[in-house]
């Protein structure tokens, strides 16, 4: 168990160090400077835009202001916002709980609406499955900013049930906030966790112990909770925590189509203004909860199949 | 993309405080039923009526409040400031902002006039010498009196490496700031700059306390760190990434210009999708610069009202120096009188732009008026003639060769305006290839000649900071910043370099009336339209100007309750 | 976008009896086929210049010019739908070619050489496996400028990971099949037995896997045009239509991003039918 999690630790620092690298030299590689940007394309006195490249050290050597960032990640600082003139942790911290928040929302839809609808149609056949089937093979087709503006529309303009936009303050408020981007982010996932569901417990359902069972006049729910349902939830496991780890990354549409200030768009803003201190700690926190995620994802199968080994991730 | 400009001089002697004539009440009565729009007309009393019959009648001021609406969300559509302090004021967002919380010297009224403000007189007794009295009885907001010493260390600041101001090159020429009387400061300048003076009413002549930046250093103006100002707003609180709260500074040193409204909350909904949505539902309640997107909704659907008022902006299509058909003067001639300027106006502007005649708008004539107004109306109107640019097109010798045009990815506006450049060229024969850039690229093309060899043209918009043409013209000179394509013409240059050493108003406004009518001549650069600035507020309130004012004035203090 | 790529690995293990794709798959691949000849054919079905603006006849309905109606420039909207649907399938089959060929390669040859080589190929592939496809998108995007070709990169680069583990896991069963020990000692090379035997053999697979890949790479390039980061006005593409209608619905004008958001996922939904029938087939014959 410590040998697999280390392994993963030093897995996870090894991405972290090469994707670090490899942003920054993307950005520097890119045209445009955050100095340009912050001014905005007006004129400044050629003293000060040499002052202000000499304060954010732009006027170093590409390595030396790699290993001057990296000097200051290893003593615990993610640097200065060239456009927002702040730490960069500040910068990330308000907007990481929009983040996790709306991640975390559209996660709950996602698994409870997902299971539910596929236990339903894995257990009724007829129309009941036909119209579930029907409507995750339309739900997976949705693309998130498509479901945002039909719920913009509906839901926010028209009949005024929700706010359009901004992020709110206080929890209930927020989650107020959050319901129509957590649904727009939800749909497709959802329809996917339904498919899974409902395949796996299908498989499930066939299987000859539970036929044995049956035979035996072993009650059904205590069939479909002992047997099915246990065994059917080891592909929905993965799948979700893989489809959950992924929002944080994908809410980016979303967040735009709604505007929340998450990280998300945070990302977009700051590779827009080249500010690289930004764009590395988001990037490099994205990557982090990506495999934190996944690893707990691994750790969650011995748990719900006991007969899995630890470790095994195949 | 906004420029400016700061080798011209002018007499800046600050008008005495002017009354506002125009008074609410009248600018409504005033109002013209133009287009769909309720337009307020309402011509500032040192003006001549504006002589452009192709302008658009715009407001300055709206219905002045009557009470406190208790707390005010408004919307910065360029987004989160990135500082509020007022040396790295230097945009929209940050700007609109700081214009309510710190104050200068002088202020800009909504009719741009410059008031005394934080001085009481200036005399100017030689070009390179400001002798300014400062104000008594002016706290900062912790109670603390302001005095010249912190007068001094505030325009100091602006000259400190440490700082990096983005003001510093309005302090170019400035020699020495100091104390020289116990209510008094003296600025010497290296050589005459009598539009240093004129800075002042900027962000460029704010003034802090000289204790606190001190104290706080870089920490000054982020959400941390704070600011500590004299003005009718002190901030409460700076969320990031969500939201600026500012309330009423109750002891603000002049009671009669208490603010009206005791909270003022700025959003930042960039998208003009939810801002428009925003602003329907009543979740904001104003904002500058309102969604074009929108319009259609913010004026019949919404609960408010929309304001064009008088601008300062320009939007125009420069060149650069890269070889294409563009360096003839034939090929330029024709794309200027194939652009579909009504479509335009009526499409891109939902009818809030007004066609342009020359690269400065109406609404930059802080002075000589008339003369400007004259000068203004014999340059032919900006209209589409397509037989006539073909004939051009084909005198040129029908060139082949490729133009590409800049636009910015992530601004509908230029794709839009870019879209119908393409357009226009394409029916008169001209190969115009269409490429869009982000914003953080985009920008480099105002400063770096290498950049902006990619392409052939670009868009821009301007604002002059002050209502100054020379502003704007001033940049056509070999070597200027502002000169992208590399323009150079003898008889411009003279004009300019004589109107930048004129001090009388009359002389300098007929000098740069000159250069103004050569560069239009040789389409030097594109006008492409001059947009009102638009003001949207909600039911509830009233009070903004209406005027592009809100960059350095403090407009926040007028808004309040009907 | 990772969420979306991922589905692949986690569809449902069902192989019931099927009578090859049944209505339903056949339905499928005739609006594929349908939405492919539109896009071939375009030019000459479009009964306007889809880029020409005529800003006076803005936001018009249906009429016998214009069948439907008309964008916020003036464009007409059939006109821009019908040659919209080159970009819109271009840009994932480009994705699908690039992602599988080199996800592919890299696959099967780390699988048949292993030992260091496919020690240090798995390892880069989990590195990449952690970034997220936005967020490539994005970066590839500001250092290539906005454009179909840098999204289209970026998601090629997203794409390979998941192509590449399940193709790798499926070739290292492949190589341990009897038959490959026995035509190595017949002396067949290795890249023969690679490309004749284990390619031809995961073949239905890598079909599956391809068909519902580009109903996901459809979506993920119509989402980073959404952001302003793929393909570029004025061209004509359904990702950018959704998005610059958006503004006309407020105004009462849906037609745009409503008909452009019914293609997107007419054809995704379609893609993803057919990539299903596939996988089950292909399940099914290595069962």
């Amino acid at each position: 168990m410590i040998r697999f999690l280390l392994g993963r630790l030093v897995g996870l620092l090894l991405t972290l160090w090469i994707s670090s690298f490899v942003v920054f030299a993307a950005l520097y590689l890119a045209p445009g400077d955050p100095i340009s940007f912050l001014t905005g394309g007006r004129e400044v006195s050629p003293l000060t835009l040499a002052e202000l490249r000499h304060q954010y050290q732009l006027d170093q050597p590409f390595l030396v202001r790699y290993a001057d960032w990296l000097g200051g990640v290893l003593h615990g600082h993610l640097g200065q916002s060239i456009v927002a003139h702040q730490d960069v942790s500040t910068l990330i911290g308000a907007r990481a709980q929009t983040s996790a928040l709306l991640v975390g929302y559209a996660a709950v839809l996602i698994i409870l609406g997902g299971i539910a609808a596929g236990t339903i149609a894995a257990l009724f056949k007829g129309p009941l499955d036909s119209g579930i089937t029907l409507g995750t093979t339309v739900g997976l087709a949705l693309p998130s900013f498509v479901t945002a503006i039909a719920l913009i529309s509906v839901f926010a303009v028209d009949v005024r049930w929700f706010p359009v936009f901004g992020d709110g303050s206080g929890l209930l408020d927020r989650l107020w906030h959050l319901t129509l981007p957590a649904i727009a982010l939800a749909v497709s996932s959802s329809a996917l966790i339904a498919r899974i569901t409902r395949g796996a417990l299908r498989e499930e359902l066939g299987r000859e112990h539970v036929e044995t069972a049956r035979s035996r006049g072993i009650p059904r729910r205590k069939i479909l909770r002992r047997h099915v349902l246990r065994n059917g939830m080891i592909p929905v496991t993965t799948v979700a925590g893989i489809t959950v780890a992924g929002l944080v990354a994908g809410s980016v549409v979303v967040e735009r189509a709604f505007n929340l200030n998450g990280l998300g768009s945070f990302l977009v803003q700051s590779v827009a203004a080249n500010d690289f201190p930004a764009v590395q700690a988001v990037v490099l926190l994205m990557v982090a909860v990506f495999v934190i995620l996944s690893t707990v994802v691994d750790l969650l199968y011995p748990l719900i199949d006991p007969r899995m080994a630890r470790g095994g991730t195949q | 993309m906004e420029r400016r400009e700061g080798n011209d001089r002018t007499t800046a002697s600050p008008a005495s405080p002017t009354r506002r004539l125009c008074s609410p009440a009248a600018a409504l009565a005033v109002g013209t039923a133009f287009a769909l729009t309720a337009v307020a007309g309402c011509a500032s009393p040192a003006r001549a009526p504006v002589a452009a019959p192709d302008a658009k009648q715009l407001a300055v001021f709206t219905p002045a409040a009557t009470h406190d609406a208790g707390k005010v969300v408004w919307n910065l559509p360029y987004g989160e400031p990135s500082s509020l302090d007022w040396t790295k004021a230097y945009s929209y967002s940050e700007n609109t902002v700081v214009a309510n919380l710190c104050e200068g010297l002088y202020r800009l009224t909504p009719d741009y006039k410059v008031v005394p403000n934080l001085a009481t007189a200036t005399v100017h007794p030689d070009p390179t010498t400001y002798v300014y009295t400062i104000r008594q009885g002016v706290t900062f907001w912790d109670g603390s009196p302001m005095t010249a010493t912190d007068v001094v260390y505030s325009l100091s600041r602006q000259l400190d490496p440490s700082v990096a101001s983005l003001w510093a090159g309005s302090y170019q020429h400035v020699k020495s700031i100091t104390k020289t009387g116990a209510y008094q400061v003296t600025v010497k300048l290296t050589k005459p700059d009598a539009l240093f003076d004129r800075w002042l009413a900027t962000a460029a002549g704010d003034v802090g306390s000289a204790k606190f930046y001190t104290a706080k250093g870089a920490a000054a103006g982020t959400p941390t760190g704070g600011e500590m100002c004299t003005g009718q707003y002190k901030v409460q609180s700076w969320k990031v990434g969500q939201s600026v709260t500012l309330v009423r500074n109750d002891a603000y040193w002049d009671r009669t210009r208490l603010a009206k409204t005791k909270t003022f909350e700025f959003r930042w909904v960039m998208d003009e999708a939810p801002l428009t949505n925003a602003l329907l539902t009543g979740q904001i309640d104003g904002t500058y610069d309102a969604p074009l997107s929108g319009l259609g909704q913010l004026r019949t659907g919404a609960p408010g009202k929309l304001w064009l008022g008088k601008t300062q902006q320009s939007v125009a299509l420069v060149f650069s120096t890269r070889k294409s058909p563009l360096q003839d003067i034939r090929i330029r001639q024709a794309l200027q009188l194939a652009i579909d300027y009504q479509g335009i106006d009526k499409q891109i502007y939902k009818d809030t732009a007004s066609p342009l005649r020359a690269y400065g708008g109406t609404g930059i004539w802080g002075y000589a008026q008339d003369m400007y107004s004259a000068a203004y109306a014999k340059l032919p109107a900006a209209q589409t003639d397509l037989a006539a640019a073909r004939k051009l097109v084909k005198d040129a010798g029908s060139p082949k060769g490729e133009i590409v045009i800049a636009s910015v990815s992530d601004q509908p506006l230029y794709s839009q305006l870019a879209t119908v450049v393409q357009d226009a060229g394409k029916k008169v024969g001209l190969n115009i290839r269409l490429q869009s850039f982000p914003t953080s690229t985009y920008t480099t093309f105002f400063s770096d000649v290498k950049a902006r060899s990619q392409v052939d043209a670009f868009f821009t918009t301007n604002y002059t900071d002050l209502p100054e043409p020379l502003e704007l013209y001033g940049t056509f000179r070999p070597g200027e910043f502002f000169n992208f394509g590399a323009y150079d013409n003898a008889a411009t240059t003279a004009a300019i370099n004589k109107a930048l050493v004129t001090e009388d108003d009359a002389q300098r406004a007929e000098f740069t009336v000159q250069a103004q009518a050569q560069i239009t001549k040789d389409v030097a650069v594109l006008p492409i339209a001059e947009p009102a600035n638009r003001l949207f507020m909600n039911n509830r309130i009233t009070g903004a100007p209406a005027s592009f004012v809100y960059l350095y004035a403090p407009w926040a203090a007028d808004v309040g309750a009907k | 976008m990772t969420t979306l790529t991922l589905r692949r690995r986690a569809l449902p293990r069902v192989a019931r009896t099927d009578p090859g794709l049944g209505p339903v798959g056949w339905t499928a691949i005739g609006v594929i086929a349908l939405l492919a000849l539109i896009a071939v054919l375009a030019p000459w079905l479009a009964p306007h210049d889809p880029n020409n603006i005529s800003l006076l006849d803005a936001n018009l309905g249906s009429s016998g010019d214009h069948l439907l109606g008309t964008d916020a420039s003036g464009r007409d909207l059939l006109s821009r739908l019908l040659v919209g649907a080159r970009s819109s399938l271009i840009g994932p089959l480009l994705v699908v070619v690039l992602a599988t060929a080199l996800g592919l390669t890299v696959a099967i040859v780390s699988a048949w050489l292993g030992g260091w080589v496919d020690a240090v190929v798995s390892r880069i592939l989990d590195i990449l496996f952690a970034f997220p496809g936005v967020l490539l998108a994005v970066l590839v995007v500001a250092v290539f400028r906005a454009g179909l070709g840098a999204a289209v990169a970026a998601l090629v680069i997203a794409y390979i990971p998941y192509i590449a583990r399940t193709v790798r896991s499926a070739a290292l069963r492949e190589k341990s099949q009897p038959y490959i020990t026995a035509l190595t000692i017949q002396g067949v090379g290795a890249p023969a037995i690679c490309v004749r035997h284990i390619l031809a053999n995961l073949m239905p697979l890598i079909v599956a896997q391809s068909t519902l890949t580009f109903g996901y790479a459809m979506v993920d390039l119509a989402a980073v045009s959404f952001l302003g980061l793929g393909v570029q006005p004025p061209t004509a593409d359904w990702g950018v239509m959704v998005s610059t209608g958006q503004p006309s619905i407020l105004n009462g004008y849906p037609q745009e991003s409503l008909y452009a958001s019914a293609l997107i996922v007419l054809a995704v939904g379609a893609f993803n039918i057919l990539g299903d029938r596939f996988t089950e087939r292909s399940q099914r014959s290595t069962r």
